[in-house]
């Protein structure tokens, strides 16, 4: 059987087969369902939480939890949580704004810098950066709440903002991305090329390197933003004053102070999905870097 | 592009400076001054401390108090320790009495005997000897919360009951309801707080923790401890106990829809009540807590008080400033009124002045009400004692509990195994058990 | 500038690159890799360098030290207490400790149970997003994504009301027929807490190996699709094998997550006492000697062992799904 046959019986065939790329209408109609239900699944208990801030105290627990009741209580809800206890809210808003922004800016820095010198230069001990910042990335932020919370009682830093800030200036799985970014996006030939022109390696990494890791750095730094947002333990560790707490520490004293008053139930609810708010708008309008960071690859 | 990241760096230099201004709020335990005006932390959480705080700064240029509102649980009390441990503490802390026993072992409060003594006769005796673990004075006490019986007067009315006068008396009534409904409940203890039970033991005069000498007698099964256990145990194989946890949302609508028809409670939980029985405010009565045999009046109180912490630089000022938030007419008449303040019923001797609008008359509309707070203040047990390890032990006990309230484990078999832990416990810290 | 860069360069997924560099690092694959100036290379990663031994090595050095100590009081046992060393009696003490073990075993098995069943899903998922049309996948991804910017103690508070024997809706509908669910029973404990994790997980886990899958020419499924292959064929066997570094990676990663879970049954114990016991997990009984009793020796060897056996489970899990690919 020559090639050329071969070729020919593979045309052939490959008519049908086309037309099969496109799938039945039974697995069309099987795969929507499925997404649907599956976006059902993630939405509902969002939706919940949506339809329960609108809500006073009596409909919370005595109308159907899915959808709205006659009351709308969504203002004075929004109102209660923003001002309860002289906007110790907004306050809890501005330092989770303030740990995360700050902390995750602090970390894609310092990673984009790592990352780029284990990347471009080969120097001792590289390699064994390199494997300690593999396996420290799979270590888990809750396992290392503990002793950072030792040391910062030693040092007298527990309580204080820094005891939240520092720990997330560092984070080995930032470096390793700032790594795969500063080898797959700068050139060698273009640090080459600014060094015959006798730039300093630091000018070099601070005016051509970082231009060129833009989407990796904003990557990482959403990445970062969102899981020291979200991180709860070690601020349950390590701060004891209310003011220092990000949303999600004073959101749950808020839900042990249900036990107090149950008149705050409302204020947690909608104290919970405000929470998700600055989150959502956050990484909707970073959705070009979802696609071109995490996504990369349907970019081609 | 270049405009963009330099409004990016100009933000986080501004978060920066706010981070640094933040850092301010951490801690730092007062000025060493010889004279002049000195500066003290407070770290409080009940409602109305900070009103009173400023109040006191207005009255006081030369003592300034710095208040900080923290919440207080169990991990609320390790963090303040870690800060005092660390040097950077408050001065002055609101704390209960069974937390003031942990701090003390951990040798993290002053002694501040000598400053305290002279407002010692203002104070209850039972209230002065919870702020004195092993006889030394750490802590002025701030408030009581002795504990007595509430009931639903509609409820108890239409199922024939009549307010308990004795244990034995609830828990015939009890099955009475039960009869008429299996579903109505006497009283709820909830899975994750034994506290009604240490109730009942202090009631009853026992004492887990007894000192004897330079060390500790353990009697987690003593005549007293066992009285209790035997009315827990009816309580449980009666079936006459919901079981709701008080972190529930919903925790109130056991009441509220009238499921459970009376609890052992204490004044700083009235303001909530009000706050949260929406359905059945105004049917609401108060009463002495049942007792073990008719003609006996005794109950049991929890305490808070203003704790001096080690590191403080200050502490007669501290102790000035202590002594007038739990003793001086006004803070006192504040922290009191359960509209305004917290409800804080006073650890004081005479407490006439301040117990007219303790009990919300809204859910409780009854006119002896604050007569009977008052006459439970008055007979609290003073039997009982804190231990060193109160901490581990509650802790332990926390996971015997809901075993015990579900009729898996009987009482006297949890009494059994915290005697042996309790023991083992302290031996293996070094401090001196004595066989009991 | 940038852009022009990413054209040029086939990006990797980073995840997919993740997945795959811990078995093979390339270190100086490019032969024109620049060499000069070594010492500066080092200085890049100073500050990272300072900062992870301030934040990992001491802590963790310190924590291992610690735990060979036990805090020693005599008399009443008030005033301060003294350190003693007592070697590895904390260990000793561990490994009797009954409530640690079966901690760990229970997170362990329903690790070994949950996780399966997630990335199914999140693998399911994917796959089903890469086969659908261009406009709808965007409406699907930031629907699946929703359950990833809930923080987990956010979503652990919705669902503990969700769940609440006292006002649950969901079973205050289901009452309507007559059925009340007991989300806390001995069984039904493990499917409302797996449940609450699957839906936290399963959407960043999807959109992870989603990527994978997009960065897979697309010439190999034409050449298949010439083949005769079905479309299930081909996912089953194009595009599955390819995603086995990502699986791989998101697995691992799982694993060790399971083993220290806290957050979840910390906040649903509020509502789930009955079933949730305070040693749920070895994390609960981590923080609970910690933060309830003050005993930090304690707490710090039992975060000594906690994180050796991850480490073992994690090496375990690579190496048996690793002997697979080059089986």
């Amino acid at each position: 059987m020559t090639a050329q046959a071969a070729l020919g019986r593979r045309r052939t065939r490959s008519a049908p087969v086309t037309t099969g790329v496109r799938p039945s209408r039974g697995s069309v109609a099987l795969t929507t369902v499925l997404m649907v239900l599956f976006l059902l699944y993630s939405v509902a208990p969002v939706w919940w939480l949506l339809v329960s801030s609108t809500k006073g105290l009596s409909d919370l627990y005595g109308s159907f939890g899915l959808w709205f009741s006659g009351d709308f209580h969504l203002g004075a809800n929004i109102r209660d949580t923003l001002t309860y206890h002289d906007h110790i809210y907004l306050r809890w808003i501005g330092n989770s704004i303030l740990y995360a922004g700050v902390g995750a800016a602090g970390a894609t820095l310092i990673s984009l810098a790592a990352g780029y010198g284990m990347a471009k230069y080969r120097f001792r001990g590289r390699a064994a950066l390199f494997a300690t910042t593999i396996a420290a990335s799979l270590l888990p932020t809750t396992l290392v709440a503990l002793p950072l919370y030792l040391v910062f009682t030693k040092i007298g830093l527990t309580g204080t903002v820094w005891s939240v800030l520092i720990p997330n200036f560092v984070n080995p799985y930032c470096v390793y991305l700032g790594r795969v970014y500063a080898e797959s996006t700068v050139p060698d030939e273009l640090i080459e090329a600014a060094r015959m022109d006798g730039a300093g390696e630091f000018r070099i990494f601070a005016t051509i390197a970082l231009k060129l890791m833009t989407t990796g750095a904003i990557t990482i730094f959403m990445l970062d933003f969102i899981a020291i947002w979200n991180n709860f333990f070690l601020p349950l560790f390590m701060l004891s004053g209310e003011k220092t707490f990000p949303v999600t520490l004073g959101l749950y004293a808020w839900n042990q102070e249900v036990v107090r008053a149950q008149n705050m139930t409302p204020m947690v609810v909608t104290g919970s999905l405000l929470s998700i708010v600055p989150l959502a708008l956050f990484m909707i309008s970073l959705q070009r870097f979802w696609r071109g960071g995490i996504l990369a690859g349907s970019l081609r | 592009m270049r405009t963009t990241l330099k409004g990016r760096a100009g933000a986080v230099v501004s978060i920066c400076a706010l981070a640094a201004a933040l850092a301010g709020c951490g801690g730092g335990s007062g000025s060493a001054k010889a004279d002049g005006p000195v500066t003290l932390t407070f770290w409080g959480e009940a409602e109305g401390l900070s009103k009173q705080t400023a109040a006191w700064n207005a009255a006081h240029p030369d003592i300034q108090v710095k208040f900080t509102k923290v919440t207080l649980g169990y991990p609320d009390y390790q963090k303040i320790a870690a800060a005092v441990k660390a040097g950077n503490g408050p001065c002055v802390g609101q704390t209960d009495a069974e937390h003031l026993v942990t701090f003390a072992s951990q040798g993290l409060v002053q002694d501040i005997t000598k400053y305290a003594g002279k407002y010692q006769n203002l104070f209850t005796a039972p209230a002065w000897k919870a702020m004195s673990p092993g006889g030394t004075t750490y802590a002025l006490p701030l408030s009581a919360s002795p504990n007595f019986f509430a009931y639903r007067t509609d409820l108890y009315k239409k199922y024939g009951l009549t307010p308990p006068k004795t244990w034995d008396e609830f828990i015939a009534g009890g099955k009475k309801l039960r009869a008429a409904d299996p579903k109505l409940k006497m009283m709820n203890y909830a899975p994750e707080d034994p506290s009604g039970f240490v109730g009942l033991v202090w009631e009853a005069g026992g004492n887990w923790y007894k000192q004897s000498g330079n060390g500790w007698q353990v009697t987690f099964t003593s005549p007293e401890s066992l009285k209790a256990a035997n009315v827990l145990q009816q309580f449980v194989d009666g079936k006459l106990l919901s079981s709701v946890s008080y972190s529930d949302p919903g925790v109130w609508k056991t009441w509220d829809d009238g499921g459970t028809l009376s609890m052992t409670t204490s004044t700083w939980q009235l303001p909530i009540y009000a706050k949260s029985f929406p359905k059945s405010d105004g049917k609401w009565a108060i009463t002495t807590v049942p007792q073990y045999a008719a003609g006996e009046s005794s109950t049991d109180s929890g305490y808070r008080g203003v704790t001096v912490y080690k590191g403080c630089k200050d502490p007669q000022q501290a102790v000035k400033f202590a002594a007038w938030l739990g003793g001086d007419k006004a803070p006192v008449g504040a922290l009191a009124d359960p509209n305004s303040g917290s409800g804080l019923f006073p650890a004081l001797k005479d407490v006439t002045p301040y117990v007219a609008d303790v009990a919300p008359k809204k859910m409780i509309p009854q006119s002896d009400a604050a007569q009977v707070i008052t006459t439970a203040a008055g007979q609290v047990n003073a039997a009982w004692e804190f231990g060193p390890d109160y901490a581990t032990m509650y802790q332990k006990m926390q996971t015997y509990w809901p075993k015990v309230l579900s009729g898996q484990l009987k009482v006297t078999d949890m009494l059994n195994e915290m005697q042996r832990f309790v023991v083992g416990d302290l031996k293996s810290q070094g401090i001196n058990v004595v066989a009991g | 500038m940038a852009i022009e860069a990413d054209r040029r360069r086939p990006v990797t997924t980073p995840e997919a690159a993740r997945g795959a560099a811990p078995r093979a690092p390339r270190f100086g694959r490019r032969p024109g890799s620049p060499r000069t100036g070594a010492t500066k290379g080092l200085l890049f990663s100073v500050p990272y360098i300072v900062g992870f031994l301030a934040v990992y090595v001491i802590p963790v050095g310190y924590t291992i030290v610690r735990g060979l100590y036990r805090q020693q009081r005599s008399g009443l046992g008030f005033g301060p207490a003294r350190s003693v060393f007592v070697g590895l009696g904390n260990f000793v003490k561990i490994f009797h400790d009954g409530l640690f073990w079966t901690g760990l075993l229970r997170v362990a098995l329903f690790g070994a149970v949950e996780i399966p069943i997630m990335l199914g899903l999140a693998l399911l998922l994917a796959l089903l997003l890469d086969g659908i049309t261009a406009r709808a996948v965007r409406l699907f991804r930031v629907g699946y994504l929703i359950p990833y910017v809930v923080p987990s103690v956010v979503a652990a508070l919705i669902w503990l009301y969700l769940y609440s024997p006292e006002v649950s809706p969901i079973n205050s509908t289901a009452r309507h027929v007559g059925v009340t669910i007991d989300f806390f029973g001995p069984v039904t404990t493990y499917l409302t807490l797996g449940n609450v994790l699957v839906w936290e997980q399963i959407g960043f886990n999807m959109i992870l190996i989603y990527s994978a899958l997009q960065a897979i020419p697309r010439e190999l499924y034409e050449a298949a699709r010439i083949d005769g292959a079905s479309e299930r064929r081909i996912a089953w066997s194009i595009k599955i094998p390819n995603l086995r570094p990502v699986l791989v990676f998101t697995g691992m990663f799982s694993v060790i997550n399971a083993l220290q879970l806290l957050t979840e049954p910390f906040v649903l114990r509020l509502v789930g006492w009955k079933s949730i016991s305070k040693d749920f997990t070895p994390m609960q009984m981590i923080y609970n000697a910690a933060s309830a009793e003050g005993n930090y020796e304690y707490a710090a060897a039992m975060s000594t062992v906690l994180a050796v056996v991850t480490g073992i489970l994690a090496f375990v899990f690579y190496r048996l799904t690793n002997r697979k690919v080059t089986a």
